[in-house]
């Protein structure tokens, strides 16, 4: 026969075939319980909104926080008390093991649980290690997770859209497929049947680009990008009067930069939270007139920002992703330069809003050389 | 009903058997073949010849797995057939899938070293070595002969990360094929 190797896999063993089936359903499985939690989401996301509206209100009233609260750890803590490099991010206070791996709305619902209950949950990691192990260098030196809410947040910013999907058109690359702007882990290719039965509100891309991610109501509504000085903004914790949800804000603190680089990050808003990302830009690049395919770091970045740690998921199942939103804001920085950026982040009950995607280069992408990662040990 | 019933029926040389089988993975079977054959009364004529290959091959065989066997028997049939048509120049899409995989001997510089070599225990090291996701694309592809669009809606994933990991496996068999090729050169 012509084709040997081809004919040679038709006599594998049984249990290989079989194991597609298996497997098959065990994602089919998964995107069942997937979409449980968007459902839950689309339904709990109007309350949460109502929610937050108050709390802002509640704590633009000029409350004190109570000694008793916990606080806030400054970036000077963290480094002080930072944990083994080696060890993979970490809730403050939790000694088990995350033990669901895999089983995303369980350990989500746990993790988000624990913060609704008015947990100081706190999320920190030095990432360093796992980095290098994957060729590049991270720049992110510490980044706290706290139930916090930033000065600053005006009840006119407490608006967002919890459900809202764009229409991509799909482009004529096969790199590229369109995707719900607030980009679900499945792969939608129906967006009309999709919204319809998650409660979304299609709109156009024109309206999507108003809308996301640093000039309409959604993203200011959570502070996306907002860049602030070391010394300001960042306060807490805020009295929140239901406790069935936090908004949480990020702190990130990037600092050790040796040259003039560019920071480009993008915020998206998933509804479940430990989404990965693949970006068509990094996907491919040409290698003798081949394109090669590469994982995109963005995945990578997501899940070590701590962002989407809680599903514990392996390094294929981090490139797992999607060509999603491409929206990214640079910001410059001098040598040396520290700057420290807040995002929003709401937990509820259920499941997570928000995510960020960070990605250091020095260049923009071309297809031949991909993005630069910077060792800036 | 399930498998090892089927399977029971046959041993008793039970025509109903066939019957029932084609009932629950007919549609499989048929999809299976229709990838490859990419057309649809070839692969009808693969399903009814995996019907009798199966009749005749159970017993003596008791297959553990009777979807995974019969896909394979349908699978194998479809592919002979393939390489007919192919023969005759029509254009089917599966070749594709083949053309990649037969690029793994080619580009290793071994089809001459490795006429002779057995490639069962080569191909389920090599499986064995892919992650459980990285071995379903691949066996999607290159069993099942699925598109690189079908693997990423079944799979929810991106194409590109199937692609992505096509490649990477196609990169890793070339490898080990061609390590068994230099085996054979020094032999």
């Amino acid at each position: 026969m012509k084709y040997r190797l081809s004919e040679e896999i038709g006599k594998v063993d049984e249990k290989y075939i079989e194991e597609v089936f298996k497997y098959q359903e065990k994602i089919s499985e998964r995107s069942k319980a997937r979409r449980i939690g968007i459902l839950r989401a689309a339904a709990a996301a109007a309350a949460c909104a109502v929610i937050a509206f108050g709390a802002a209100i509640c704590f633009y009233s000029g409350r004190v926080p109570k000694e008793n609260e916990p606080q806030i750890s400054t970036s000077e803590d963290i480094r002080e008390n930072a944990p083994d490099k080696s060890s993979t991010p970490i809730i403050s206070g939790e000694t088990e093991p995350q033990d669901n791996a895999g089983d995303i709305v369980e350990v989500e619902h746990s993790y988000n649980e624990r913060i609704a209950s008015g947990e100081d949950v706190r999320i920190e990691t030095h990432i360093d290690e796992r980095i290098e192990h994957q060729g590049f260098a991270y720049t992110l030196k510490d980044i706290t997770v706290s139930p916090t809410f930033p000065e600053g947040i005006t009840k006119d910013q407490i608006d967002y859209y919890p459900v809202v999907a764009a229409y991509y058109d799909e482009p004529e690359s096969s790199d590229w497929e369109p995707d719900p702007i607030l980009g679900f882990y499945d792969k939608v290719y129906d967006y009309d049947t999709y919204a319809a039965e998650h409660g979304m509100e299609l709109i156009d891309q024109e309206e999507a680009d108003r809308i996301y991610p640093h000039e309409g109501k959604f993203s200011r509504a959570l502070t996306v990008g907002d860049v602030i000085d070391e010394n300001g903004l960042y306060q807490g914790p805020m009295d929140v009067p239901d406790e069935s949800y936090r908004w949480i804000f990020l702190k990130i603190e990037i600092e050790n930069l040796t040259d003039e680089k560019q920071l480009e990050y993008m915020a998206d808003m998933d509804l479940c939270g430990g989404k990965y990302i693949e970006h068509p830009i990094t996907a491919s690049k040409i290698i003798d007139g081949e394109p090669v395919w590469e994982p995109a770091p963005y995945s990578f970045y997501a899940y070590e920002t701590g962002i989407c740690y809680m599903n514990e998921h392996t390094e294929e199942e981090i490139y797992d992703g999607q060509a999603d939103l491409k929206k990214f804001h640079n910001l410059s920085f001098e040598p040396g330069e520290i700057k420290t950026m807040v995002l929003g982040y709401c937990v509820s009950d259920h499941f997570v809003f928000g995510e960020l995607f960070l990605n250091l280069h020095n260049s923009e992408p071309t297809e031949s050389d991909g993005y630069v990662y910077l060792p800036l040990k | 009903m399930d498998d090892s019933q089927i399977i029971a029926l046959l041993f008793k040389r039970d025509e109903s058997a066939l019957g029932i089988l084609c009932e629950k993975y007919g549609n499989l079977l048929l999809g299976v073949a229709r990838k490859i054959t990419g057309d649809d009364s070839d692969a009808e004529e693969c399903l009814s010849d995996a019907m009798l290959n199966l009749w005749n091959a159970i017993p003596p065989a008791r297959p553990e797995n009777l979807r995974a066997y019969s896909c394979r028997t349908v699978r194998n049939l479809a592919l002979k057939r393939l390489e007919y048509s192919l023969a005759k120049k029509r254009t089917v899409n599966s070749n594709v899938a083949l053309e990649e995989l037969e690029a793994v001997i080619s580009d290793a510089g071994a089809e001459e070293r490795l006429r002779d070599v057995d490639f069962s225990l080569l191909i389920s090291d090599f499986l064995d070595g892919l992650g459980e996701e990285s071995r379903a694309m691949f066996m999607k592809r290159y069993f099942f002969m699925d598109s690189v669009k079908e693997i990423a809606r079944d799979l929810k994933i991106s194409e590109s990360k199937v692609k992505s990991a096509l490649h990477r496996a196609r990169n890793r068999l070339k490898k080990t094929v061609y390590e068994e090729a230099a085996k054979n050169y020094k032999e």
